[in-house]
């Protein structure tokens, strides 16, 4: 096989991408197994599951006529039955995170924490070669795979978007679908390999990614809404299809406090709580609907909104701001691994 | 031949080396033309540094008793003069029957030691060296 | 010519410094014995030399003048650290090509025919090998690298006599057939007189000894007189009433009864007037 070369520092050659590719691969191809079979156990669940989803909405869809009360019961069920999300939604919301946060911290934690780095960081390659050969083919590796994954729930829940029940900007959806699952996954691994440079133990990394990327995923939650200026519509009823951001009334052109409106709802009968206004409505009773009541009386209820066709718009912002942070992350553990003392 | 290490006995390593090449050449085992063992060898053998057997091997050459031969190794050059294997075994059995006389008469081994030592220095002091840079003791 | 060039060197962590004012020539071709009590410096030193810590003060250049390190360094300088580490769960024959992998020139031929006459069977897995097992394909891996400077962290601590004996015949050889140096840090003050031929030693931080080893034995002795016996200029190192063990600057005059020093009692003394030292600061 090989055998001797040139003197070391005489036209000094650095140690190939391939050669230390290979290294990366043979360390961790079972825990890419094992990924993989995770998720892809994770993908027969949700072909089954959209298969059922899909002949039960073929069978709404197939129902003549639509208004009659063995087909509106046939809807009635199916929203009741497919609206709540199942067991795998919040699996599938947590999911890149935990796999970031797994895959990127021990990749260098460990090599710290057992102690291998003094075998590792002394070779010939180095310790910046031999980071990069281990983050950026693990990263793109986990963020391609859920990609994969994400466009599996997005077919999944094409029948629940059609039939008006979930809307894609929703959160279990949103972030599980399109290009943000994967920028998802990338700033959890890009936490994690900024944790584990800086924690050196593993534990403490991937409990601290984690931790951190579902503050910034509940934060997103909030922030989602306000990548462009929301459309505004002073219409009762909003299609599910759109994701609503606001609401509040007005009269006159200028904003009603919500506690007047409450007010003047329970002078009415009305039920008013966190939950919402419950109105009985007894017809011909003589007493009034509160909602009727306030728009004779010239309120207006306005929302705000992300109409559904802004889908890809609102994603590409999201995967922009997430890779530009998790882009920075990898960066700061670079720079922190240059700097790291023995 | 093979040398041997005695880490107990307080004699610096390369001594002990060039000790054991001159009691090789006393009595007989290396001639003349014999190559030493090679550097790589003791080292191999004995766990110590190679430093350490080219300076016992320089030492020899120093005492002209070996030398160095480029890329080849490290020869024995002269002898140490001392009498064949024979004539030892002669003296050897001289000795057996003199020892027998002395514990016979009584002496314990300190007392023995003790009597050749000044029997040898009376003997020295009488016939000076002849030349031959033979150690004494 | 020098294979470790120290100048003022230190590190500091916090307030603390580690290792202070250390200004080594180390020369090449030798086995260079690092001692010294644990905490004193000596990790630090070895650290900083391979390239994982960088100095806060001072300047270290290896081999012909590289900065600890580079690129250069690291090519020219194989590490076993303290316990060998290795991948447990990688077989032989991968931690092989994986250490071939990491670096631009490797004998896998050497290292495979090293491994075979050691008898370790390739497939099995590091982690499974025993002690003395694992220190041998450590150290075969690292001299596959070719290396000018193979640096040794107390390798043979956890090692049995044999096993012992073995590794360091398999380092000997390395130096007489490839003329590499070597720095050894050690406990094993007894068995330096058969390998070192420099001794450095490290206590509280800073550079006690340094010098070659025939050298340190010919300026010490352990002199049987009161201290006020001494000529001037002899430097006591250590004082115990009716012995004192000095660093001579000249020739002891010949009325003065005295015997040489051996490597393990010299060092000893080292030690402990450096625990004094650190114990008094």
């Amino acid at each position: 096989m090989t055998t001797l070369t040139a003197a070391p520092g005489v036209g000094l050659r650095p140690v190939r991408w391939s050669r230390l590719g290979w290294v990366t691969w043979r360390r961790y191809r079972f825990t890419l197994a094992a990924v993989v079979l995770v998720l892809a156990a994770l993908s027969l669940e949700l072909v089954l599951s959209g298969q059922h989803l899909r002949s039960a909405y073929d069978a709404v869809k197939a129902c003549t006529p639509a208004a009659s009360p063995r087909c509106r019961f046939l809807d009635e069920s199916f929203h009741n039955t497919y609206g709540g999300g199942g067991f795998l939604a919040p699996v599938l919301l947590l999911l890149p995170g935990i796999l970031g946060a797994f895959a990127g911290a021990p990749l260098v934690a460990k090599e710290l924490e057992t102690g291998t780095f003094r075998f590792a960081w002394t070779q010939g390659a180095g310790r910046m070669r031999w980071a990069v050969s281990l983050l950026l083919p693990a990263g793109l590796v986990l963020a391609l795979l859920l990609a994969a994954l994400g466009r599996l729930v997005a077919w999944h829940d094409q029948p629940l978007a059609d039939a008006g029940i979930q809307s894609r900007l929703e959160p279990v959806t949103f972030s599980t679908s399109g290009v943000a699952v994967a920028a998802w996954a990338l700033l959890g691994f890009a936490l994690g390999a900024f944790a584990g440079v800086a924690w050196r133990r593993v534990l403490p990394g991937v409990a601290s990614a984690f931790g951190a990327w579902f503050g910034l995923a509940f934060l997103a939650t909030r922030v989602r809404g306000h990548y462009l200026a929301p459309l505004r519509t002073t219409s009762m009823q909003l299609s599910p299809r759109n994701l609503s951001v606001d609401e509040w009334w007005t009269k006159g052109g200028a904003r009603v406090p919500s506690t007047q409106i409450d007010a003047t709802l329970r002078s009415l009968g009305a039920e008013v709580s966190p939950h919402g206004v419950k109105v009985h409505v007894v017809p011909n009773s003589g007493s009034v609907d509160p909602i009727q009541y306030l728009l004779d009386h010239g309120y207006r209820q306005v929302t705000t909104y992300q109409p559904a066709s802004r889908y890809w718009t609102l994603q590409w912002i999201e995967t922009g701001w997430l890779v530009g942070l998790s882009v920075l992350l990898l960066g700061a553990a670079f720079w922190l691994l240059r700097r790291r003392a023995a | 031949m093979e040398f041997r290490l005695d880490p107990a006995s307080g004699v610096p390593t390369y001594l002990q080396l060039v000790q054991q090449v001159e009691q090789a050449l006393r009595l007989g085992y290396l001639k003349p033309g014999d190559q030493l063992p090679k550097v790589r060898e003791v080292v191999a053998a004995l766990a110590i540094n190679p430093n350490t057997v080219l300076k016992a091997y320089r030492e020899l050459e120093h005492k002209g008793l070996a030398a160095g031969r480029p890329g080849r190794g490290t020869f024995v050059e002269a002898s140490l003069g001392e009498p064949t294997l024979p004539a030892l075994t002669d003296l050897r059995r001289g000795l057996k029957t003199w020892l027998a006389k002395a514990d016979a008469a009584g002496l314990d081994d300190d007392g023995i030691v003790a009597l050749v030592t000044s029997t040898m220095r009376d003997f020295r002091q009488r016939r000076p060296d002849d030349e031959r840079g033979r150690d004494v003791g | 010519m020098s294979i470790i060039e120290a100048r003022g060197l230190g590190r500091r962590y916090g307030k603390r410094w580690a290792l202070e004012d250390c200004t080594l020539s180390l020369p090449e071709g030798r086995l260079v014995a690092l001692i010294g009590p644990n905490g004193a410096g000596k990790s630090t030193l070895l650290n900083m030399i391979v390239g994982l810590t960088a100095p806060t003060a001072g300047e270290l250049t290896v081999l012909d003048g590289h900065p600890a390190g580079s690129p250069a360094a690291l090519d020219g300088i194989a590490f076993v650290a303290q316990d060998m580490p290795l991948y447990r769960n990688l077989t032989v024959a991968d931690m092989v090509h994986l250490t071939r992998n990491l670096n631009v020139s490797f004998d896998t031929a050497a290292a495979n025919r090293r491994l075979a006459d050691l008898g370790i069977d390739p497939k099995q897995k590091a982690g499974k090998l025993s002690g003395g097992q694992q220190a041998q394909l450590a150290l075969s891996l690292a001299l596959a690298r070719q290396p000018r400077l193979l640096v040794l962290d107390e390798p043979t601590a956890p090692l049995d006599p044999l096993a012992r004996h073995d590794f360091m015949a398999t380092v000997m050889t390395a130096m007489a057939e490839d003329g590499i140096s070597v720095i050894l840090s050690s406990h094993l003050l007894a068995e330096l007189e058969k390998v070192a031929d420099h001794l450095v030693l490290i206590a509280d931080g800073r550079v006690r000894v340094d010098g070659p080893v025939d050298e340190l034995i010919d300026a010490h002795r352990l002199v049987t007189a009161p201290r006020g016996a001494l000529p001037q200029g002899c430097d006591v190192i250590e004082s115990s009433g009716s012995h004192q063990l000095v660093r001579l600057a000249a020739p002891l005059p010949a009325a003065l009864p005295s015997r040489p020093v051996g490597i393990e009692e010299l060092t000893l003394a080292y030690f402990r007037q450096g625990t004094l030292i650190g114990a008094a600061s």
